[in-house]
């Protein structure tokens, strides 16, 4: 008899079926136990939606199910499958019928066995080969795998399963195969037979040893659609589940999760825990395979239950939240499994926690989002839902501004270029879609440009963490790029500046050279496609010479210039440097250079220019406030305030001849006041923050007051007009890094030493 | 004090810190069953020789006044072949600040692996970042030395 092969999709699916009959801490038998009855049976369609095929099951027994089926219309799936009246999770079941699909699934048939049926129950009606196994004893699923092949030539007379991995030098190997053409297979060398038909085989296996294995057959004749699976078993894992322990949300996006050790276990009993957890009030379903450590973010299992913790055994809590791996929504129900492994990463059978939902809100806290190292960069929002940021863990992110989720998984090729592109400590440089020239994004998507620890300026796409370019190595000696970026835009320029770099955006940037400190160089770089436009100090050959660039560029578009500010090789070289951006080529004379009166020249902060561009700001690593004239490059003077500056100075235009400016150095926050007609500092306030971040403005053009981080753990709001301020705890211990305030939707963004970034409501 | 006397002074004070930080032998860390399996890069004999320099070699850094500090580790009794280093320094909090991947080449069962940690201008030197660090050296996934260095105003 041949079955139709006219349809197309030929689906499997099988079941395992575990007794597990109460608590699991019982010694394990040495074997899994021995085939003792095998039932099979082919129902056409007609037959109805529901096939069952009678079995005596012995208490205490496994049974092993399996199915494959087809549908004249290719589109049946499989609904349910019970025995005895206990319903079956699936190991593998495709949700609907391509070709080549199957999933999986285990279920625990706690049943004292008896007379009764096995019924798959099906959307439609179907044609059905099925073939069940039970085994006696007490076992284990070491693991399954499944080899869907529909109507593609037979290869070398082998019929087999895809690999398994066991990790025990006990169990037992099962193996079916299926198929629709009518086609007697053989068992495989070293199987024992159990039941062959033109249409369905079965064969066993002792496994002896650990290591990768599958079920064989082989055809004397050609299959037109088949399958064949392998299902290993095991003698009962005797590691015992964890203990939950108190499940809270300390945020909208963080759930806290505790446990214990089994009771009298110790280390050299088990390594740790893994814990899983889905969305909703069902346990997650995936059953960790023996002999495999999981990362966080892998899946475990059939249906893509997520790895969300793996921990050590003196472990007893941890944070799960948003991150590359993870996604912890506002408002959501999510429950866990927590399984033990023991040092051969074997694992117990898995305990569900009971069910949480977060909050919609934290209080002060809305989402976190937890980066893999220290991340005191400004987060950059991009005006369109999304922050980038950047970090120390050589990846760029971005995340929604509304729940912290991420816009796509970074990895070394997303959000990254290959390797390790390094560190980026300054904050992304955002290009909005309508204004870039970038032909990739030009009215599509934002683009990010960074700098990068290892020597290059990189674009991304915003929206995808797709690099567009990256430039060759910039620096020399193993440097780096410092700061972020600074853009001078098509758009926004006049006609010389478009009349010399048609029609692209220029991207500049100063090197930060390791080991040298007079052959550094400035380029500015084609922000289409990162090839230099021009190379300021090209043959280094600049005297005196130009030693580190550490931050951002100011660009000028009323002069087509660029402020740059450097360290001065213990004060014999020019730390200010004024370049044209009309540059082109390799460019070997000294544009306008400034040597700073002050005692330290070093400047390791970014320049920032006034609103009238009249007026230079900076500060030395002295601690020293200086103004210099835009229109002569000549220092107007500079006051000590004393410390190490911190970033980006802010300058607010307060009357007609007055900007007020604060900084933030190792000693505090401070506002200092420039008078453009006295050509002098005044005094402001000093408001004493340890070891602040660079200040932000908490709204514009209020500026009412400035946030900024501390190396306390706190978050300071300080008001502009007397310097007195509040705080509210972000992470206590950790070092505050540079927040941003988002005015579009009043939130504080600000990351920490630990990687954790926060949103936090504007206070 | 002359530059002859001053260099071999230099020499001499990077090479002690070599030596210091020296692993007294993996052995003893490592079963022998290990290096049987043919997996595991760290053999008995392998030596790891973690130095931290700037103009010259130091375990304690300024943060305000450090350019770069040039973590170099030097393999011996390597096996031969492609290998991956990471290192992870580790923040007195605790914390992960950064770490750095290398893929290399062993020959002749040796190498050298460098990288340079910005410190001017990086948060280290802004935020004061100060305290006892730790570089955690990886080979191949499998821990291998952690080092210390210091942080001082």
């Amino acid at each position: 008899m041949h079955l139709s092969t006219r349809t197309i999709h030929a689906l499997i699916a099988l079941l395992f079926v575990s007794s597990l009959f109460g608590a699991r801490a019982h010694a394990a038998p040495t074997v899994p136990g021995s085939i003792v009855n095998v039932k099979n049976s082919t129902q056409f369609s007609g037959s109805g939606i529901t096939h069952s095929v009678p079995v005596d099951v012995t208490p205490g027994n496994t049974l092993v199910f399996y199915v494959l089926w087809f549908s004249p219309s290719g589109t049946a799936t499989l609904n349910t499958v019970t025995a005895l009246g206990e319903p079956l999770s699936l190991l593998h079941n495709p949700t609907l019928n391509p070709d080549g699909t199957a999933a999986a699934a285990a279920y625990g048939f706690n049943s004292a066995g008896g007379n009764g049926l096995v019924s798959a129950t099906f959307s439609a009606d179907v044609t059905s080969i099925i073939g069940i196994v039970e085994v006696s004893g007490v076992v284990e699923l070491f693991s399954t795998a499944l080899n869907p092949q529909y109507n593609v030539p037979l290869t070398a007379n082998a019929v087999t399963s895809g690999n398994i991995s066991t990790s025990g030098a006990s169990g037992l190997l099962l193996g079916f195969t299926a198929n629709v053409s009518g086609s007697t297979a053989e068992y495989g060398t070293g199987f024992t037979g159990h039941f062959k038909s033109p249409h369905i085989s079965i064969e066993s296996k002792e496994l002896l040893v650990a290591g990768t294995t599958a079920a064989t057959f082989t055809s004397p004749s050609l299959f037109v659609s088949y399958n064949t699976l392998a299902v290993a078993l095991k003698p009962l894992n005797p590691n015992e589940d964890p203990l939950w322990g108190e499940i809270s949300t300390p945020g909208p996006s963080r759930i806290l999760l505790n446990w214990a050790m089994p009771p009298g276990s110790d280390s050299s009993m088990y390594s740790g825990v893994l814990i899983t957890g889905v969305q909703g009030q069902v346990a997650p379903t995936g059953i960790p395979t023996d002999g495999v450590a999981y990362s966080q973010g892998e899946t475990v299992g059939w249906n893509g239950t997520a790895v969300v913790l793996p921990a050590s055994f003196s472990s007893t809590s941890a944070t799960v939240e948003n991150g590359d791996n993870t996604t912890i929504l506002p408002g959501t129900e999510y429950t866990f499994k927590a399984f033990t492994s023991d040092p051969a990463n074997n694992y117990s059978p898995g305990v569900a926690s009971s069910s949480v939902t977060t909050p919609t809100s934290g209080g002060s806290f809305g989402w976190t989002y937890k980066t893999d190292a220290t991340n005191l960069a400004s987060p950059a929002p991009t005006g369109s839902g999304v922050v980038a940021l950047g970090g120390n863990d050589s990846l760029l992110r971005a995340v929604s501004d509304a729940t912290g989720v991420r816009k796509y998984t970074p990895s070394p090729t997303v959000g990254g270029a290959g390797y390790s592109i390094g560190a980026i400590q300054d904050r992304p440089t955002i290009i909005p879609a309508e204004f870039t020239q970038n032909p990739a994004c030009r009215n599509v998507c934002d683009v990010v440009y960074v700098g990068t620890g290892d020597g290059r300026v990189r674009a991304f796409r915003a929206d995808t963490g797709v690099q567009l370019w990256a430039s060759t190595t910039l620096t020399s000696g193993g440097g780096s790029i410092m700061g972020a970026p600074s853009v001078q835009l098509y758009d926004f320029s006049d006609a010389a500046y478009q009349a010399s770099h048609a029609t692209f955006d220029l991207v500049i940037v100063g090197t930060n050279n390791a080991g040298s400190a007079t052959n550094n160089r400035v380029f500015g770089l084609n922000g289409s496609n990162g090839s230099v436009v021009f190379n300021y100090n090209r043959l280094q050959t600049l005297s005196p010479g130009i030693d580190k660039f550490l931050s951002a560029p100011f660009i000028d578009y009323a002069s087509n210039s660029v402020w740059l500010t450097s360290y001065s090789n213990g004060g014999t070289q020019p730390s200010v440097h004024h370049i044209s951006t009309l540059l082109s080529g390799n460019v070997d004379t000294a544009q306008p250079r400034i040597t700073l009166p002050t005692g330290n020249k070093d400047v390791a902060v970014p320049p920032t220019v006034n609103d009238q561009s009249t007026f230079l700001y900076l500060a030395t690593g002295g601690g020293d406030l200086v103004a210099i004239n835009t229109a002569t490059n000549a220092v107007a003077t500079s006051a000590a305030v004393g410390g190490t500056p911190v970033g980006a100075l802010l300058v607010f235009k307060a009357n007609a001849t007055e900007d007020w400016i604060v900084i933030s150095t190792s000693t505090g926050v401070h506002k200092r006041t420039f008078n453009s007609s006295t050509l002098s500092f005044s005094g402001g306030w000093d408001a004493l923050v340890p070891d602040p971040s660079a200040p932000v403005f908490s709204s514009y053009p209020e500026v009412s007051s400035v946030y900024v981080g501390g190396s306390d753990g706190n978050l300071y709001k300080i008001s502009t007009a007397d310097g007195t301020f509040t705080t509210l705890s972000v992470n206590p211990g950790k070092v505050i890094g540079t927040p941003t305030f988002d005015q579009m939707n009043s939130k504080i963004i600000v990351g920490d030493s630990s990687g954790r970034i926060y949103s936090i409501n504007a206070f | 004090m002359d530059a002859s006397i001053r260099s071999t002074l230099s020499r001499l004070a990077a090479l002690t810190g070599a030596v210091l930080l020296l692993a007294s032998g993996l052995a003893a860390a490592k079963k022998p069953t290990l290096e049987d399996t043919g997996r595991q890069s760290i053999r008995p004999s392998t030596r790891l020789a973690v130095t931290f320099c700037e103009v010259s070699c130091s375990t304690s850094f300024s943060v305000r006044k450090t350019r770069d500090v040039f973590i170099r580790t030097n393999w011996f009794g390597l096996k031969a072949g492609a290998h991956e280093q990471k290192t992870v320094l580790t923040l007195p909090d605790g914390s992960v600040y950064q770490s750095f991947t290398a893929k290399f080449t062993s020959l002749k069962k040796g190498a050298t692996v460098e990288h340079v940690l910005p410190v001017a201008g990086s948060w280290i030197h802004q935020r004061g970042l100060k305290g006892e660090w730790k570089a955690s050296i990886y080979l191949d996934g499998e821990l291998a030395r952690t080092a210390t260095l210091k942080f001082t105003e």
